[in-house]
């Protein structure tokens, strides 16, 4: 479909995602075919667009999102070099890019459908890769550190049953937790983590379950002036934690010794 | 990741400045060579004010928590995408934000699980907003005048196709036009703010295409 001017006073209104209808299926057919200027057109008025983020407060993430996403970009390695792509093939991506951000569910799924079929020789090479590189990064973190520590907890009281992991870092200063199947709490209780330095509990944080999946939670650093950390535990409080430890304790674990 | 935090200019709020664009090619660099701490240290500049844009198209802090990190995750997977010549890691991240903002808002809305059904609630400049508006970053204050100026059909239109996520049909039914006036004013509204964000730009870095 060749270029026009009507075609080009869609591609604003293509940018900012408000195309339906005939317009939509007209203008996405019209970007498939190749047209390098309404592509240009749609990312230099979504550039410009981005201004708009700035009419609104900005928000600070929670901080277990965080760990989170680092949690979740550990799970898959990147396998440390960038793929190629065939000039042909980037081309034909940027447009279907740009088509998904203009285009209704329907087409949505017909261009997903259609990168699937041409990503298919690209994942499965970099499923090997990752792999690899999966195995070098657990190598490398935590069985050749000498610094990052793995200590497991075992359940007490009212929870004989739960587990926990704790991977800490004294270089770090901080832990993150891993306990599946965690039991649920009433809505004014919260789990909160404990180091235990010197016959002392110092306050960790506190956390949520997370329900059928594993929790997982990194603790606030551990404060100056605090000696060796020796244990860790995790106790049932209030919501919003204490400063020393009110309620009872369901994990519980020790550093192992040096040898 | 120190020196590319101290090169950014207050709180990671704007990537506006050379230093700050440089930090984040930096960061998306080694993004690729598979570095989760540059990932996090990307997140930690440039996610308050994702978090930001996609919390006030959707409205629901545990959705646009969850948008957050497909957002971070896309660009963990794909870092190949950003482009530095056409513009800053910032503008990349908030592209791709709104456009799962607005992919999750229609999915829920299908689904009748929207919360952001207050259509009154899309606007979002006003005068009393710029009175106010004391503790906005400068380039905020200037994005708010900018939208204040535009007449206040286009501003409407633009607001709810933007962070509405409404369509062309939608906003004239919204707004009781005929389509052709929607669009219209959309086109002209978006002229507008062209215009008007060129002029507050600075020469040598701003989001504005190159």
């Amino acid at each position: 479909m060749p270029h026009s001017e009507r075609l080009a006073e869609l591609a604003p209104l293509a940018a900012i995602g408000v195309l339906d209808g005939t317009d939509r299926e007209e203008f996405a057919g019209h970007l498939l075919s190749g047209c390098g200027e309404c592509a240009r057109s749609i990312r230099n008025w979504q550039h410009e667009l981005a201004f708009l983020a700035w009419a609104v407060p900005s928000l600070t993430p929670d901080v277990a999102q965080r760990t989170r996403l680092r949690l979740s970009a550990a799970a898959e390695p990147r396998t440390g070099r960038l793929v190629p792509f065939p000039a042909v093939w980037l081309a034909a991506a940027a447009a279907l890019v740009l088509a998904l951000l203009a285009a209704d569910d329907f087409a949505r799924r017909r261009e997903l459908s259609h990168a699937a079929r041409e990503n298919a020789a690209l994942v499965a090479d970099n499923r090997r890769a990752r792999e690899e590189g999966a195995a070098g990064m657990l190598r490398a973190r935590f069985l050749e550190d000498p610094d990052v520590q793995a200590i497991f907890l075992s359940g007490l009281g009212s929870q004989p049953n739960a587990r926990g992991k704790v991977i800490y870092s004294p270089l770090a200063r901080r832990a993150i937790l891993v306990s599946p199947a965690l039991a649920p709490l009433p809505a004014d209780r919260q789990y909160e983590l404990w180091f235990l330095s010197g016959g002392k509990a110092i306050a960790a944080g506190t956390f949520d379950p997370s329900g059928a999946k594993p929790t997982v939670f990194e603790s606030a650093p551990v404060p100056g002036g605090v000696g060796v950390v020796e244990k860790f535990a995790v106790s049932i409080e209030p919501r919003g934690g204490v400063a020393q430890p009110t309620g009872p304790i369901i994990l519980a674990g020790g550093v192992p010794e040096k040898s | 990741m120190a020196i590319a935090l101290t090169q950014t200019r207050t709180a990671g709020e704007d990537g506006h400045t050379a230093g700050s664009r440089t930090a984040d090619a930096e960061l998306i660099a080694r993004i690729a060579r598979g570095d989760a701490d540059a990932l996090a240290a990307l997140y930690d500049l440039h996610g308050s004010r994702a978090l930001g844009l996609i919390s006030r198209i959707l409205s629901d802090v545990e959705e646009a928590e969850d948008v957050l990190q497909e957002v971070f995750l896309q660009v963990w997977r794909a870092p190949e995408r950003f482009e530095p010549s056409r513009g800053s890691a910032l503008t990349w991240i908030l592209i791709l934000s709104r456009s799962r903002a607005i992919d999750r808002l229609r999915a829920l809305r299908r689904r009748g699980r929207d919360r952001n059904v207050d259509i009154s609630q899309c606007s979002i400049a006003s005068d009393q907003d710029l009175q106010r508006d004391a503790e906005s970053a400068q380039e905020g204050a200037r994005v708010r005048r900018v939208l204040a100026a535009l007449p206040a059909e286009q501003r409407r239109a633009l607001e709810l196709a933007y962070f509405g996520g409404f369509t062309q049909t939608e906003i004239a039914e919204i707004t009781h036009a005929p389509l052709g006036t929607v669009k219209t004013r959309l086109r002209q509204g978006m002229m507008k703010l062209r215009e008007g964000f060129k002029a507050y730009s600075r020469r040598e870095d701003s989001l504005a295409p190159l």
